[in-house]
């Protein structure tokens, strides 16, 4: 009923991470399914495709024709492309390897449509439409987008494609698989076996799939799509993720840890994300998460980061304290903690300053 | 005798027209418009946090990049020395602020001092000795359904030197506390004061009706109580002292956000302010937003000059514009180098450091 934003916006604002929905492709999660079950039905003659200098491999059905050009971003940064396809039956295999000069800029949930309309550039496409979409970080720590669309081809035959693009910090690599509609139940596991055989290079992954380890001589940025953050950690953090319902609906929680040997020091970012502005009680029970674990609250105040307002909490429990800052926004709200032993250590005090001055809401 | 009189005379009608509040007068109609004390308190607020890209076809037939500003513009209201009440959505995000007073138009360097997790209610702190505030109410006054009710404010146009004032009626207390009033509020009003008809400062704007959906001419408000509760908070936050850096930076963020139909004009007055910035900045982001309207600047002066490169201009425009890149690009540049994250929020970071030149054919697919 009412528009939040009545500040008169100057520019199309871009909008923080959109988070991803739970929402299960089931045709993916189909091919998904059956290719774990039987990863070599039909796939006895599958070869391992992986274009030089891209990180990146498949396997398909035989030798990809593959094809390299320079485009140039609309910004005017080039990029290399290596595109591959190869028709197999009534399969049409693809992927595309996009390096960026300068890394990939802006929301990597805008590149959902040049996925679409390059689909739909293709002349034996008409009528694109999407069935499904989803799209969640993946173990690597690469952004994933997926989409599912039905199409028809000049002569009217139905014809469904599988998309999957991955987005890392330089790179975008796009698959997909299309064939007939009326195949889709037969060459399932081919198709899983397709998306199931891709291999990244880790080193570009958007979010970071570190081992957490506390190391004040390795300082790096973790800025991961769907967490909506950045913030600067003594290491290469550790990804884990949990959800909870509220309202009924899944929401999901990001952390994001590096930790010392036996758990101490440990710097931490938790983005929990509702979708929308949490409710007040959000604060509770996030406060009540220590609380009820024997920590006890030393002092409270307020604290804000770029407009954003929160909390402060000093707290301690049996020879460690904490120190929590709390940040709400319109899409969920933020935990950046560091938690360490109770005693005197400049260096540690510089990296827990350094750490909490680093952390930015994107 | 006579002397006195006349003394007496003029300085009962400079007392009088002083008690009553500053005027604004148009030259060519002559029409004289007396501000209320709320207006003379109201500021405009203008905040910037990121930029994003927009591409057109210049005037040359060159295709042209420039960063637009993710800005915002509300309303904001002294409310004690140096302090400014808005709501909280007006700032939310913004890496920079700046206030601009009512009838001027250079902008002072302003800070976040709180802001309130629960209301829509934050408190800035600005760069000026100011000298007319609203004093905030510390009981919440009774009110009646029907009451006539008055806010100020900076709806839709940024540059309006003076603040706008409208009228409506308390409609309810709604379940969340807010206040809802059958006013016509528009963008840009947020923040903004309200106040009954004696003056006293009831709550600030928080929202309006979502006319997408068919909702018009209703205001949210939150009452003046969580402004007295945040300006309680800041009561003991001593002033730190301001740098260079804040002042050039409330510059910047105001010329920044000076866009018109996507398009940048060029402001030969900013390029000292750019220079002198570029000198100061000790953040990514306000390395980003420098370099930000540098790029645009150099965009701009091709532009109005209606060139395709800087070799086409004069040497003293080719002089500005080349100046102009280089410090687009150092600061872009040391940008990418600290702040890598940037790339998200300032996208133009990628066409001012990786990009070849002033015009290129687009080839995306």
């Amino acid at each position: 009923m009412l528009d939040r934003a009545l500040a008169r916006p100057l520019g199309w604002a871009l909008l923080g991470t959109v988070l991803c929905t739970p929402l299960l492709l089931g045709c993916f999660q189909q091919a998904n399914r059956a290719g774990r079950a039987t990863p070599s039905a039909g796939t006895p003659d599958w070869v391992v495709n992986a274009p030089p200098s891209t990180g990146f491999q498949v396997s398909m059905p035989g030798r990809a024709q593959t094809e390299t050009s320079v485009e140039t971003e609309i910004d005017g940064a080039k990029a290399s492309v290596v595109e591959g396809h190869l028709v197999s039956g009534p399969m049409y295999f693809e992927y595309a390897v996009r390096t960026v000069e300068g890394g990939v800029a802006g929301e990597v949930e805008d590149l959902r449509e040049p996925a679409a309309q390059r689909l739909s550039a293709r002349r034996s496409f008409n009528d694109v439409r999407v069935r499904e979409e989803r799209s969640y970080r993946d173990d690597t720590g690469y952004r994933v987008l997926e989409r599912v669309f039905d199409s028809q081809t000049d002569n009217g035959l139905a014809f469904t494609a599988y998309i999957r693009v991955y987005v890392g910090r330089a790179r975008v690599i796009r698959t997909m698989v299309a064939l007939p509609t009326a195949n889709e139940r037969a060459y399932v596991a081919q198709t899983s076996y397709f998306f199931d055989s891709v291999r990244l290079d880790p080193a570009d992954a958007a979010s970071p799939a570190g081992d957490g380890r506390y190391d004040p001589n390795a300082w790096s940025w973790a800025y991961p799509p769907e967490g909506g953050f950045a913030a600067y950690y003594p290491g290469l953090p550790r990804y884990e993720s949990s959800t909870f319902m509220h309202e009924d609906e899944e929401r999901t929680i990001h952390r994001y840890v590096v930790s010392g040997a036996g758990g101490s020091p440990v710097f931490a970012v938790r983005a929990i994300h509702y979708g929308e502005r949490p409710p007040d009680e959000a604060f509770n029970s996030a406060r009540g998460s220590w609380t009820s674990s024997g920590w006890e609250i030393l002092d409270e105040r307020p604290s804000q980061r770029t407009g954003y307002g929160g909390l402060e909490l000093a707290l301690e429990k049996e020879g460690r304290r904490a120190r929590v800052r709390y940040y709400v926004t319109n899409v969920g709200i933020y935990e950046v903690y560091v938690e360490r032993a109770d005693a005197p250590g400049a260096d540690l005090d510089r990296a827990e300053r350094r750490f909490f001055a680093s952390f930015r809401m994107l | 005798m006579r002397f006195f009189v006349s003394l007496a005379l003029a300085l009962f009608v400079a007392l009088a027209a002083q008690a009553q509040g500053s005027t604004t007068t148009d030259e060519d109609s002559g029409l004289t418009i007396r501000l209320r004390p709320i207006d003379e308190a109201s500021v405009r607020i203008v905040g910037v946090g990121g930029t994003r890209l927009v591409a057109f076809d210049g005037r040359s037939g060159s295709s042209r990049i420039v960063g637009i500003p993710d800005a915002r513009h509300g309303t904001g209201v002294v409310v004690g020395p140096g302090l400014i009440a808005t709501a909280r959505h007006v700032i939310e995000s913004a890496d920079f602020l700046a206030v601009i007073f009512p009838g001027e138009t250079e902008p002072v360097a302003a800070r976040v001092l709180y802001v309130d997790p629960f209301h829509d209610v934050a408190i800035l702190r600005v760069e000026r000795e100011t000298t007319t505030s609203v004093p905030v109410p510390e009981r919440a006054p009774v009110l009646s359904l029907s009451q006539r009710l008055s806010a100020s404010g900076y709806p839709i146009e940024i540059r309006e030197r003076y603040p706008a004032a409208v009228s409506g009626e308390l409609s309810r207390q709604r379940n969340d506390g807010r206040l809802q009033l059958a006013m016509s509020v528009n963008p840009g009003n947020s923040g903004g004061p309200v106040i009954d008809e004696s003056g006293r400062l009831i709550g600030i704007v928080s929202a309006r009706g979502d006319t997408s959906r068919g909702v018009e001419g209703i205001a949210i408000v939150e009452p003046a109580r969580f402004v007295a509760v945040a300006l309680e908070a800041v009561a003991d936050m001593a002033p730190r002292p301001w740098t260079e850096q804040e002042r050039l930076l409330a510059r910047i963020v105001t010329a920044l956000a000076r866009v018109e139909n996507d398009r940048p004009s060029y402001e030969q007055t900013e390029l000292e302010t750019i220079r002198r910035a570029a000198a100061e900045v000790t953040t990514g982001e306000a390395a980003m937003m420098v370099a930000a309207l540098a790029w645009n600047m150099h965009i701009a002066l091709l532009e109005a000059r209606r060139k395709r490169d800087v070799n086409q201009l004069s040497p003293e425009d080719r002089s500005s514009a080349e100046g102009l890149l280089e410090v687009a690009r150092d600061l872009a540049g040391r940008a990418r180098d600290r702040t890598p994250y940037l790339i998200r929020t300032y996208p133009i970071m990628r066409a001012i450091t990786a990009a070849s030149g002033q015009s290129w054919v687009p080839s995306r697919e």
